[in-house]
């Protein structure tokens, strides 16, 4: 089987030359490639950054993928650590950039650990505020919806 | 030209195409649109809040802001709930718990309960919940076998059953079997003991649930008639997990059997790195007696031994203090018929005194019963 490139161009307009069984993780590029072979592909909404992150995550998962008939659960383990390691890296703005680049090129599995990676930080928080302030959310309740709230929360003992 | 050519399908994904020459992936939003995290389109908002605990959404991630709490109160949110023990919170957890249960409207469809739960908020989870496919029990000792059975009959589409260190009297179990006629999935775990025997369960499995294709026993006494008996009966069994069931001996016949049928087969000192729960053994080497010099006693069987009823005290001491211990030997009492010590101490009939359990932790009980 030979290696087939495609070339991927970021919203700077930097290109990137990637193995097509790479790209192919997208659900959306496979379909593309499919469709306008031998083209380069715009992705206008993605920085060359965010974009260069969701290729080396791509890059790492297409690897493991190929690795042998019985990888084994200690490679799948070995996968999982990196993950979270990659995750565990990015910072806040650019964690929901990869989210949602994984969410519009249609990769589940890097969509699934960005969201898992958003939830854990909102699990560490010990409260509404905490959680606003970490991912800079702005509190929009009305008096009556948090005083609403506060009564449906109660749970006597 | 390429923009023509385009399906229908790829403008439900935003796609637009500022040049026909270049297909490009531009959302249709402005930029900027979603720079903040509570902006997030609704369905990754909700893939997101359903990997908290219902306790983290009801009690922090709904007050947040007005869109989080809109996705928080969608019943499709609460299609999985993991209810934790959390202490101190000041509330009850019961209701609270009814609560998110009543938020899925009857779509919950996959349950997990934590270190707490009582035979009333299962059964109000069943009698809610008709669609539920799939419930975890981990270390609900409060759940009773008559409250769970009786919470199983209402769910009929039922297919996955965890009960990790908790006790599943073998009557349980095939009442599970006759209520869940779909059940695929069984993982009945508990910490491995050394030196016990029993098939208890491996034939209450293998008389009645032979739809099984995941079956895990962690822990378990089975033996090798025990793990045959599965065998035989469970044709559909693909995954099979037998970490820490010390008494069978996966050789020879057994193995070829295995291999066979088997796609993922666990062995008993297979590497235990992603057993999520305690892995710890409990070595039962350990009855010491003590005989008094100047009380003559009866002689006690060491078969015997499990019939003693415990205190109320000692009960109320066991059940706060170590609920792991307390289920272990309420275990025991359930098994008695069955209970098998190593054969030279079986042989030996002693007069005691006191006996000591001694468990792999440190634990050390008295029973005075039969002083």
């Amino acid at each position: 089987m030979s290696k087939k490139m495609i070339v991927l161009k970021s919203s700077e307009g930097v290109s990137f030359v990637v193995e097509e069984a790479v790209a192919r993780q997208s659900k959306i590029i496979s379909f593309l490639v499919e469709e306008f072979p031998d083209r380069e592909l715009p992705l206008t909404n993605m920085t060359s950054e965010i974009l260069r992150k969701t290729i080396e995550y791509c890059k790492k998962h297409v690897v493991e993928d190929d690795g042998g008939g019985d990888s084994s659960s200690s490679s799948s383990g070995d996968l999982k650590e990196w993950d979270v390691k990659f995750v565990a890296e990015i910072d806040q703005p650019r964690l929901m950039d990869l989210l949602m680049a994984a969410n519009y090129l249609d990769i589940p599995s890097l969509l699934d650990v960005t969201c898992q990676k958003v939830a854990d930080t909102i699990a560490a928080c010990n409260d509404e505020k905490e959680i606003r302030a970490t991912f800079n959310i702005e509190n929009d309740f009305t008096e009556e919806e948090v005083e609403a709230i506060r009564m449906e929360n109660q749970y006597p003992i | 030209m390429a923009s023509s050519s385009l399906p229908p399908s790829l403008e439900r994904l935003s796609l637009s195409f500022p040049s026909p020459q270049f297909p490009s992936l531009t959302p249709e939003m402005e930029d900027g649109e979603y720079s903040s995290w509570s902006e997030l389109p609704t369905e990754l908002t909700s893939s997101i809040l359903q990997r908290l605990g219902a306790i983290e959404v009801l009690e922090n991630a709904q007050k947040v802001c007005t869109s989080w709490r809109r996705v928080s109160k969608d019943p499709a949110m609460w299609r999985k709930i993991v209810m934790h023990n959390v202490e101190d919170l000041g509330y009850n957890l019961d209701i609270m718990y009814r609560h998110a249960v009543d938020r899925s409207q009857g779509g919950l469809v996959e349950i997990e309960i934590w270190d707490f739960g009582t035979d009333s908020l299962v059964n109000y989870i069943a009698y809610s919940s008709g669609n539920l496919r799939s419930l975890k029990l981990v270390k609900c000792y409060l759940v009773t076998d008559e409250g769970f059975t009786e919470a199983l009959v209402k769910l009929p589409l039922f297919e996955e059953l965890e009960v990790s260190y908790g006790s599943l009297s073998r009557e349980s179990l095939k009442s599970v079997a006759q209520s869940c006629p779909n059940l695929k999935t069984l993982k009945l775990n508990h910490k491995g003991i050394k030196l016990l025997f029993s098939d208890d369960d491996a034939l209450a499995i293998a008389a009645t649930m032979n739809g099984l294709r995941h079956l895990q026993l962690f822990g378990n006494n089975l033996t090798d008639d025990g793990l045959n008996a599965i065998l035989d009966n469970c044709p559909n069994l693909e995954h099979l997990d037998l970490l820490q069931c010390f008494n069978v001996n996966i050789v020879g016949d057994l193995e070829n059997r295995c291999s066979e049928s088997i796609k993922v087969l666990r062995r008993p000192n297979d590497s235990i790195h992603d057993y999520p729960y305690d892995a710890s053994v409990i070595e039962m080497y350990s009855f010491e007696y003590e005989f008094p010099d100047d009380v003559d006693q009866p002689d006690v069987e060491i078969l015997d031994f499990p019939e003693f009823d415990l205190t109320d005290d000692l009960q109320s001491f066991l059940y706060i203090k170590t609920y792991e211990s307390f289920s272990f030997l309420r275990g025991l009492r359930d098994k008695r018929d069955s209970l098998r010590f190593c054969e030279a101490e079986r042989k030996t009939r002693i007069s005691f005194s006191r006996t000591f359990f001694i468990l792999n932790y440190g634990i050390s009980f008295k029973f005075f019963k039969y002083c």
